[in-house]
């Protein structure tokens, strides 16, 4: 892997367990899922900067709306 | 970039040859791709049409543009690139995408190494030639597969979508869960590897 | 990162994977297009690229005096897609059928493999040239005096054009 650099990240109680709870939920560790959590944004941001849209399907009623990212 | 050295078989010899596995395609390897592929892969085209065979029946990684591919996998940090050399050819490509998720019962939801994109080189298959060169790169590109899988946290677990001619190899060989034709790829068949799947094929993680 | 094989694991194995093909990834994924950088003026220089060949292929059946089909005959290559090269600029020709062309055509396979828009490097002189060429002609009239101008010297710079490294 690329040499990495380490940073502290400054969370609030509900954040802490939401990460935590996600960790247990995706069988990853904390770390490994801030790092996922951060591919996903930028694919997501790619996308977005190709001038293209994304949206999130109702898998039941098919409908469709647009995820609006800042 | 990191280079692992690993072996191949040659299969007119039978002898294994040392091989490199990069954890990147570079300009280099693309340059090879097209000088050295294309070539061959053109002779096999020519040679398909004129035995007769119908278009929908050739193989349809043929005209893969992985200098497309490289470039598009650039831009998408999730999406990692590894290529394997052999005797200063290049004999195998393959693309992966660490933000895809399990479809396997027991673990969706949970991250899966997924290979986008994998071919060997015109000169190794089967399906073009009577006789392959090396032997060995499948096998070596899924360990690899699973190996990042593994320093990802993924613990082993890989996915892919099958082209056609390679549904023995993926569940025969690699011991892969089929869960069968996916509409959205084309209907081709999707395969997933588990923990213990990978376990299985390549023996328990190194410490 | 390193990726560590181990020898025995590999060549205990190997065999298995005998006679058997390995590829996997859907055709239709990243849709190709999407794949390409700059996609608006790369399309566009694409697909005039392939105007130019579609064009340069019309004109060189038509001095012959040749049919599509006499033509794929004569090349040993598929009549219908001879059709959607001539005709869609769109459509990405075989390698197979450039190979064919160029040696009943005795133009060099490497500067019609440039010309159909299939090699990675992009010749500026050749992209301008074809630009130039693809103003002209159609059908299975023979070629007017105007036409058969434009064909030999976009013949010209297509033979002229050196490799680029």
């Amino acid at each position: 892997m690329a040499e990495k650099r380490t940073m502290t990240l400054n969370l609030t109680d509900a954040e802490m367990d939401a990460l935590e709870e996600l960790a247990v939920k995706k069988d990853l560790n904390k770390t490994v899922l801030i790092r996922q959590a951060l591919r996903l944004y930028q694919m997501v941001d790619q996308r977005l900067r190709e001038g293209k849209k994304v949206f999130i399907e109702d898998e039941m009623t098919k409908a469709k709306s647009e995820l609006m990212l800042l | 970039m990191n280079k692992s050295l690993t072996f191949l078989r040659n299969r007119k010899t039978g002898k294994p040859v040392e091989a490199e596995i990069c954890d990147e395609i570079t300009d280099e390897h693309i340059r090879l791709w097209h000088s050295s592929w294309m070539p061959v892969v053109a002779k096999a085209e020519a040679e398909l049409q004129r035995r007769g065979v119908p278009r929908d029946q050739w193989p349809q990684d043929l005209h893969w543009k992985w200098d497309d591919k490289t470039a598009w996998s650039r831009k998408v940090w999730a999406l990692k690139r590894y290529s394997l050399m052999c005797e200063g050819e290049l004999q195998g490509l393959m693309l992966i995408n660490l933000a895809k998720y399990s479809r396997v019962t027991t673990q969706v939801g949970w991250h899966i190494a997924y290979v986008e994109f994998v071919a060997t080189a015109p000169w190794n298959r089967p399906d073009l030639c009577d006789q392959p060169t090396f032997r060995g790169v499948g096998q070596t590109l899924m360990r690899t597969a699973i190996e990042v899988s593994r320093a990802e946290s993924f613990r082993g677990r890989i996915g892919l979508h099958s082209l056609p001619q390679a549904n023995q190899f993926y569940q025969k060989v690699c011991g892969m869960t089929d869960l069968g034709p996916d509409r959205s790829y084309d209907d081709l068949v999707y395969y997933e590897m588990t923990e213990a799947q990978a376990d299985a094929f390549c023996g328990p993680p190194q410490a | 990162m390193k990726i560590h094989i181990p020898k025995d694991w590999l060549l205990g194995r190997d065999h298995l994977e005998e006679g058997l093909a390995i590829g996997a990834g859907s055709p239709r994924r990243f849709a190709q297009p999407e794949a390409v950088p700059s996609p608006v003026t790369e399309d566009v220089t694409l697909i005039e690229q392939r105007l130019s060949f579609g064009r340069f292929i019309s004109l060189m059946r038509r001095k012959h005096g040749w049919t599509t089909q006499q033509l794929a005959e004569n090349a040993e290559v598929d009549a219908g897609e001879l059709l959607v090269i001539e005709n869609d600029p769109r459509h990405e020709a075989e390698l197979s059928t450039v190979h064919g062309l160029s040696k009943l055509l005795k133009v060099p396979a490497k500067r019609l493999i440039k010309m159909a828009g299939l090699a990675t490097e992009r010749s500026e002189k050749l992209a301008q040239a074809s630009l130039r060429f693809a103003a002209s002609a159609e059908s299975v009239a023979p070629l007017s005096g105007d036409e058969e101008e434009a064909l030999q010297t976009y013949l010209k710079v297509v033979l002229d054009e050196t490799d680029k490294k």
